[in-house]
């Protein structure tokens, strides 16, 4: 029991090293010709035991039992076996005592000599020159290297040990809590906390790591074996799994209209154009369109766990695989799809067939405006088929008034709606709702940018949310880069719209957070080049850039034939902000 | 006058707390609940235990008045979803409380974790635990150990295959 106990064992090492050194000569002086230091041993243990009694200072209580059980042994054993071989860590168990206690010596010794590198050479000079036979020499030298290596090993073996135990002491939270901090880390810093050390890498691999899988990032690095991987990692704790490119992943991490509590309202209006854009060629190649795969496997086992579905800009994946994985993950609640290529009816389709349980629903169209494949049946589908939802966002797509109404009149739970840099819209949905059982019952209006939005439609709204309609509502955003759309051609912009109504609504309801911002009309003239719409200027002018227009000539509202809207200006507004 | 709570902290100190701001601990509530009004908690420190007790008053105070309109509605976009999250606290002004509250070293925040886990204030758990969170996020592994005084304690081998396994997540050195 002592033997195997390095602290207790410590204090025999040391009970040789107080000895007089000259007792305790180096083996080359003593074995002349022989390789075997056994008898050197012997002598020492002899000798050792006739020293211990000396030194002073020994506690009688335990030191004096263990002399009693270690110290007896060495000396009988070591004179029983007069011809063993140089001891070794790898000698059998009844040895072990004995042979451990002579090697720490030596090890002591060795640890001690003042200039390793030089003195360890000289003296294997002059062992070797002590070697008569080549043979001898050679297995001196390999003798050499394997005990070099072996201690080497060892002594890194040993740092490794007091890493551990350092780390141990050093970290002070128990594995559960330590799991609970992973649990909330994004999965690319999980990997790095896994790298620190063996006990993080422990932790790392508890599958409540991995509810909630993020391998977003602003480049691309991730491809579909990693998805896997991960997948696999967390088990039946898979809760949420978001994959694609985006930049600020940190400022995007909640729903927009969260943000409109904050100072900033700017920031309701997301991520620029160009960081909208998706990316192209080889950069998003790493996940193709079977990414999602690993939901599916199984009888859909890890689809059937996931809870939150976030995909942003995978530029291989299509329609087809988004709707097999969606038909593979029934029990869906929170779905974000931005930047992919697939069509928006299809995949609604699939949500209302498959999510029943959905709760919100994210989707922003990589096309800007051209997707125009929702149709009614569509939204009746989904508002049978996803009764619980309560937020929605259909942005960049084309809408038309009917059927946004048959989403707002049909979804009983709808509280949040977002229909950002949507077109066709004109604002015509927002009509007669009442007060009564029929009211209205958003809490958040987000039309931010919707080109076709009519000043007119949005007037009527805001005189009827004047006469108490719209009375849960508590955020509206309709500000509008272009202003807003003239009643009877899209192209006229009214760049000061609703100016007294808005004031009033301000006055009057106060509990609705009221973004109308348009711009400045003549300072677009002077300017040409990048449209970022960056959150830090929130009260900045608006640009255009004509390459990064949506507004082009393919995006009418209707049927009419568009010239190109580049520069809708009406010099004689005056400049103002609302 | 409100029913007051008895806290004794391991160094012997005495605290007394009001009923409500000491069952934000479910332990405690627990203990109360059988009759016992003095709590000796032997493990908590009073340095801790004080600034838990900050904690546990400020939250105590806001979840007994009901939220303002426009921290409704941010209330109501937050729960729009019932996944399991860390609750995020709805009040922005609580939450400002909250990122002050926790501007402490890592050694200091480990202490409070330990007390409030030990007292069960779930809430608190996890506000420090998401603090800890975020000093280790974005960082490599080098930074993380130095971060928290950690030693590298794999093989050679090891930490190839580690590397190797998760290349992508190390892409960036």
């Amino acid at each position: 029991m002592f033997t195997n106990e390095r602290a207790i064992g410590r204090p025999v090492v040391l009970t040789f090293a107080v000895v007089d050194r000259d007792q305790f000569r180096p083996v080359s002086t003593r074995a002349t010709g022989r390789s075997s230091p056994a008898g050197a041993t012997e002598a020492w243990a002899s000798e050792s035991s006739s020293t211990i009694s000396r030194i002073p200072n020994l506690d009688a209580g335990p030191y004096s039992v263990f002399r009693a059980a270690v110290m007896e042994p060495l000396v009988p054993k070591r004179r029983l076996c007069p011809s063993a071989v140089y001891p070794t860590a790898s000698a059998s168990p009844p040895r072990a005592r004995p042979v451990v206690v002579a090697t720490d010596h030596i090890l002591e010794k060795l640890l001690a000599l003042p200039d390793p590198f030089v003195s360890l050479e000289v003296s294997l000079e002059r062992l070797l020159d002590s070697r008569l036979l080549e043979v001898e020499k050679d297995q001196l030298v390999d003798g050499a290297m394997e005990a070099g290596s072996a201690l080497l090993e060892a002594a890194r073996r040993s740092a490794r040990r007091r890493a551990s135990m350092h780390n141990c002491s050093s970290w002070p939270l128990a594995s559960d809590l330590t799991i609970k901090v992973f649990s909330k880390l994004d999965t690319q810093s999980l990997c790095h906390a896994a790298a620190t050390c063996s006990m993080f890498n422990k932790c790392a691999t508890d599958p409540m790591c991995y509810e909630n899988i993020d391998l977003t990032a602003e480049v691309p690095k991730v491809n579909n074996t990693v998805v896997s991987k991960m997948i696999q990692h967390a088990g039946k704790n898979l809760q949420s799994l978001k994959l694609g490119i985006r930049s600020n992943p940190a400022s995007t991490t909640e729903f927009r209209p969260l943000s409109y509590s904050t100072i900033h309202p700017m920031e309701a209006s997301g991520l620029s154009w160009s960081q909208k854009r998706p990316r192209q060629g080889r950069e998003t190649s790493l996940l193709t369109r079977s990414c999602l795969l690993a939901l599916s496997v199984d009888g859909s086992a890890a689809g059937t766990l996931l809870r939150r579905l976030h995909l942003y800009n995978i530029d291989k994946m299509d329609t087809s695989a988004l709707c097999t994985a969606l038909s593979a993950c029934q029990f869906l609640l929170d779905v974000e799809v931005v930047g992919l290529h697939v069509e928006l009816r299809r995949t609604l389709d699939a949500v209302g067939a498959n999510c029943h349980h959905l709760e919100r629903l994210i989707f922003e169209s990589s096309d800007s405006g051209r997707d125009d494949s929702l149709n009614s049946s569509t939204c009746i589908e989904m508002v049978n088929g996803c009764p619980n939802l309560m937020s929605l966002a259909l942005r960049g797509f084309k809408l038309h008034d009917h059927k946004i109404r048959i989403l707002i009149k049909g979804f009983h739970h709808l509280k949040i709606v977002d229909f950002s840099t949507s077109y066709a819209i004109t604002g015509t949905f927002l009509r007669n709702f009442g007060s009564g059982t029929n009211a209205c019952p958003l809490e958040v209006l987000i039309l931010h940018d919707c080109l076709h939005l009519k000043e007119v439609e949005v007037s009527q709204a805001l005189s009827a949310m004047l006469a108490g309609d719209f009375k849960f509502l508590r955020y509206l955003d309709i500000s509008n880069k272009d202003g807003l759309s003239a009643e009877n051609d899209w192209n006229y912009r009214c760049y000061n719209p609703c100016k007294t109504l808005i004031s009033h609504v301000q006055k009057q309801r106060p509990e609705i957070c009221l973004l109308a911002k348009f711009p400045p009309e003549g300072s677009l003239m002077d300017i040409f080049g990048d449209s970022e719409l960056s959150s830090g200027t929130s009260f900045g002018p608006y640009f255009t850039d004509s390459s990064e227009n949506s507004y082009s000539s393919d995006q009418g509202s209707g049927n009419e034939d568009v010239p190109d809207l580049n520069f809708p200006f009406d010099l004689d507004h005056e400049l103002e902000f609302v | 006058m409100a029913k007051m709570i008895k806290l004794v902290s391991g160094d012997g100190a005495e605290f007394e707390v009001e009923e409500e701001v000491a069952f934000q601990s479910k332990i405690i509530k627990d203990i109360v609940a059988d009759a016992d009004d003095v709590i000796p908690l032997p493990t908590v420190s009073s340095k801790v235990l004080i600034q838990v007790i900050e904690y546990c008053r400020k939250h105590a105070a806001v979840n007994s008045f009901p939220l303002s309109p426009s921290s409704s509605a941010a209330a109501a976009a937050s729960s729009s979803s019932s996944i399991s999250y860390s609750k995020p606290v709805s009040d922005p002004a609580l939450r400002a409380w909250d990122n002050e509250f926790v501007k402490l070293n890592n050694s200091s925040l480990f202490d409070i974790v330990i007390a409030a886990n030990y007292l069960d204030i779930e809430e608190l758990v996890d506000l420090v635990l998401e603090t800890v969170a975020d000093r280790i996020k974005g960082k490599q592994a080098q930074e993380i150990r130095r971060q928290f005084n950690i030693e590298n304690d794999f093989t050679p081998e090891e930490e190839e295959a580690l590397r190797r396994e998760n290349s992508w997540a190390f892409q960036n050195n």
